[in-house]
């Protein structure tokens, strides 16, 4: 994969597979129309900001946030992303997507490649390709840009990175489950709010998906595993066991707005057989054309400005303000985290050493230390959680930032970028010490 | 760059703690609750320990304290230090919610600090923390999902970083909990009468089936909870006899009575002629007969057991009873019947004056699958349990 240059490439163009290999960068002229606007315009203004990734990011990030903030509260945001995506579903054309988040998809799609990568060398899974882990990791975007805080936090980057590991992951788990699983079996390991969100992907209405999903809760109470360690191979229920389903789902019907109509058992069994094609659907998604993909994804937060804004000068000054703020909290960090490390004690730093410069997996330091790797994560956890502490008490007592729960899972993603960098630095001296700022 | 691996808390779950909560809990007759019994014990005396290797102080349990009210409501609470943990373990493979049933988050006595995200993978024996919330979060994040009084945080609001956890407890405490009303306190007659109301075991779920104030109220003395958990037990089982397990018959493991056909059959050498000329395959499994008395006057039966173990590793199962040795007809009147743990009757077959023998048509179930067998004659029941 060739690796984008230009500001412009970076927010404006999207990764093409062909056949599982990268075969270029596609550009999405809406975005670039956007970028080019935006790009003259801070260029014109009085005070022209810094020409990096990190002000950008900072630059479409806001915008994204103000068009939220802009829109009406919570609930009712939530109602139009069910419409739009109904919407979506039920029409040809796809709506298009707001244009931050679609300059945040494009700017992110190396980050996405390179999990990609990593996964399809590190993990021998039987029949995925590049393509297939690429689908998994970009499926988790809206999360990255829901969870991302820039305050006190890493570069997007960083943050994506993590999150697009953890999606191939979790998604190679689940697809290994249904696999695994019969009908039954499977019905059960899905969360509601997965078992709604495969139901709305199928095209049910809201109406159908709450019926179903009281059949589904029915079902999960008379129906459960009769073996305390094998629950794989749920077996099919019984008529008299289907006969009690149908029962408390005729009683319980009634308090469903609209309420719904009688059930018979023979339709309550076929209502939960589709859910479980439905759910071996959802995660097992064909491949699709990456960028129609993507569209889609970021319907979910179809905001309440479909027009294209006017780039702001305001918003740049706003944008670079907050991203030189970063850029000195992350310089003054490297030094808390500095002096940290050093007071730590040698066996926890030569840990470290191993896990961040070596890039040694858990299990191959246990065996070099000759311990278990329920040993070395115990450790490791606790190295991170002496540096997290340092960082969080240094910001309080120096920045007077208020250590939340929040504030402090953003230092964690910090912390993590940190050790990977001050590590791999170690490791090639030619590494420019600038690269710890974006 | 390296994945958050010391993100997710990821623990053992003892395999004989496995045995044990399973044993616990079962008396609990509805499958569905049964299951939520077995892995909130599961994940409580898994978290347990860890907390107490982590703080080096063992946790308070504060909730439940007898595993069936586990029936009644889902999760634990746990004290450590000053501060109050709820857990609430799942079955979901995908962590995209937390839903936190709304009596640890509205009942000023119930609601806790920290809400732990748990999921309980028993096939794995792997218990992940996979993060946390403050109820402080929750009640301002969250969606309450008014079908099942729920309160359903989305994952991007939960904490995935059980470093962050540990980190916290450290820095100077931030608000966990936001303000509740209190709850109008109930009077006897009022938990009389919701009592009464609910004592039913055919009432699934009473928690869904009276006012928010009147289950929260109910929820203030956990005694009055242990009214409602009581009739929901099975049968008293402790005069019933040991389970049958099918499967360690599979390894020669028999229970004691039971005797193979030769032995049972002896003086019988007819009888033993007319059994093998019943359906049964050659080569289907295993045979053993137990002789059961009915009653104090020592009218007997012989109940026959034959398992076999199938291709797609489910078991078939073919019951058979006959009369004593010696007899030529079974007790008019005598009834056979198998039913699930729930008592749904499966099968049932009826003695006539001149009955040879009873048999239930072979089924095939999965192992592990639990049955009842009823020996029925006048009012006298013996009852039998078979695990496939």
């Amino acid at each position: 994969m060739t690796p984008r240059r230009t500001i412009l490439e970076l927010f404006t163009t999207f990764v093409q597979f062909t056949n599982d290999h990268f075969s270029g960068w596609a550009v999405d002229t809406r975005l670039r129309r956007s970028m080019k606007r935006a790009l003259a315009a801070c260029e014109s203004s009085e005070k022209p900001p810094t020409q990096s990734d990190g002000f950008w990011v900072a630059y479409w990030h806001q915008q994204w946030r103000q068009a939220a903030e802009d829109g009406s509260g919570g609930e009712e945001v939530r109602e139009e992303i069910q419409n739009s995506q109904l919407k979506t579903q039920n029409s040809q054309s796809p709506i298009p997507s707001p244009l931050p988040l679609s300059h945040l998809a494009a700017y992110l799609q190396e980050t996405c490649y390179w999990s990609a990568q990593r996964a399809a060398t590190t993990m021998t899974s039987q029949h995925l390709n590049l393509a297939d882990y690429f689908q998994l990791a970009i499926a988790s975007f809206p999360k990255v840009i829901q969870g991302y805080t820039p305050a006190q936090g890493a570069s997007l980057k960083t943050y994506a990175s993590l999150c697009f590991g953890n999606a191939i992951r979790d998604g190679l788990r689940r697809q290994r489950e249904a696999d695994s699983r019969s009908n039954w079996g499977l019905l059960r390991k899905l969360s509601q709010k997965c078992f709604a969100d495969m139901l709305r992907q199928a095209g049910l209405s809201a109406d159908a998906i709450a019926h179903y999903q009281l059949a589904w809760n029915c079902f999960k109470l008379y129906c459960a595993p009769t073996n305390p360690t094998a629950t794989r191979h749920l077996a099919d229920p019984d008529r008299a066991t289907w006969q009690t389903i149908t029962e408390l789902y005729n009683q319980q019907r009634l308090k469903l707005s609209p309420p719904a109509a009688i059930a018979t058992p023979v339709l309550l069994e076929q209502w939960l057989t589709q859910c479980a094609k439905h759910a071996r659907t959802y995660l097992h998604p064909p491949t699709a054309s990456l960028n129609v993909m993507l569209a889609d994804r970021t319907d979910e937060f179809q905001d309440l400005l479909p027009a294209e804004a006017e780039a702001s000068p305001m918003m740049a000054l706003l944008a670079e303000e907050e991203w030189q703020e970063r850029q000195t909290y992350r310089i003054q960090v490297q030094q808390v985290l500095t002096d940290a490390i050093a007071r730590l004690t040698p066996p926890l730093q030569e840990l470290l050493t191993l896990y961040y410069a070596q890039r040694w997996t858990q299990q191959q330091i246990a065996a070099h230390l000759e311990t278990k790797q329920y040993t070395v994560s115990r450790r490791l956890s606790s190295a991170k959680e002496t540096l997290l502490l340092a960082i969080a008490q240094w910001s309080q007592e120096s920045l007077h930032i208020t250590p939340t729960s929040t504030a402090v899972k953003g230092m964690s993603v910090l912390l993590e970028e940190w050790l990977e960098s001050h590590y791999q630095a170690a490791n090639h001296s030619l590494k420019e010490a600038s690269t710890w700022l974006d | 760059m390296v994945g958050l691996e010391t993100a997710q808390q990821q623990l053992e779950i003892s395999p004989a703690l496995q045995q044990q909560a399973w044993h616990e809990t079962h008396a609990i007759a509805i499958p569905g609750l049964r299951w939520q019994a077995y892995l909130n014990q599961v994940c409580l005396h898994t978290i347990g320990p860890w907390l107490e290797e982590r703080t080096g102080t063992p946790p308070a349990i504060s909730f439940p304290t007898t595993p069936g009210l586990w029936s009644l409501v889902n999760g634990s609470a746990l004290t450590l230090g000053n501060r109050r943990i709820v857990v609430i373990p799942g079955e979901a493979m995908d962590h995209e919610e937390l839903r936190v049933p709304q009596e640890w988050i509205d009942h000023p006595a119930w609601l806790g600090d920290y809400y732990l995200a748990v999921e309980v993978d028993v096939d794995a024996e792997s218990l992940y923390v996979w993060g946390y919330s403050t109820h402080h979060t929750i009640k301002t994040q969250g969606v309450f999902d008014s079908s099942d009084l729920t309160y359903c945080l989305d994952s991007s609001a939960v904490i995935q970083d059980m470093t962050v956890f540990w980190v916290t407890q450290h820095l100077p405490p931030e608000p966990t909990r936001m303000e509740v009303p209190p709850l109008p306190t109930l009077t006897a007659d009022q938990v009389g009468t919701l009592l009464r109301d609910l004592q039913d075991p055919a009432i699934a779920l009473p928690r869904l089936e009276v006012s928010t104030g009147e289950w929260l109220g109910l929820m203030s003395q956990e005694h009055w909870l242990r009214q409602l958990e009581e009739p929901r037990r099975q049968g008293d089982r402790s005069s019933a006899s040991t389970p049958i397990q099918l499967g360690q018959w599979l390894q020669n493991l028999f229970e004691v009575g039971w005797q193979t056909l030769e032995e049972a059959f002896q003086r019988d050498s007819e009888m033993a002629v007319n059994l093998r000329q019943q359906p049964i395959p050659p080569d289907s499994g295993l045979t053993r007969v137990k002789t059961i008395a009915l009653d104090a006057d020592w009218q007997m039966v012989r109940l026959a057991l034959t398992v076999a173990p199938e291709l797609d590793g489910r078991r078939r199962i073919t019951v058979q009873l006959f009369p004593a040795a010696g007899a030529t007809y079974l007790p008019t009147d005598l009834q056979l019947s198998l039913k699930t743990l729930s008592d749904e009757v499966i099968q049932a077959v009826n003695a006539s004056s001149e009955s040879h023998y009873l048999q239930l048509r072979p089924f095939k179930c999965a192992s592990g699958r639990e049955f009842r067998l009823y020996i029925q004659i006048g009012d006298r029941a013996i009852m039998e349990t078979i695990v496939a």
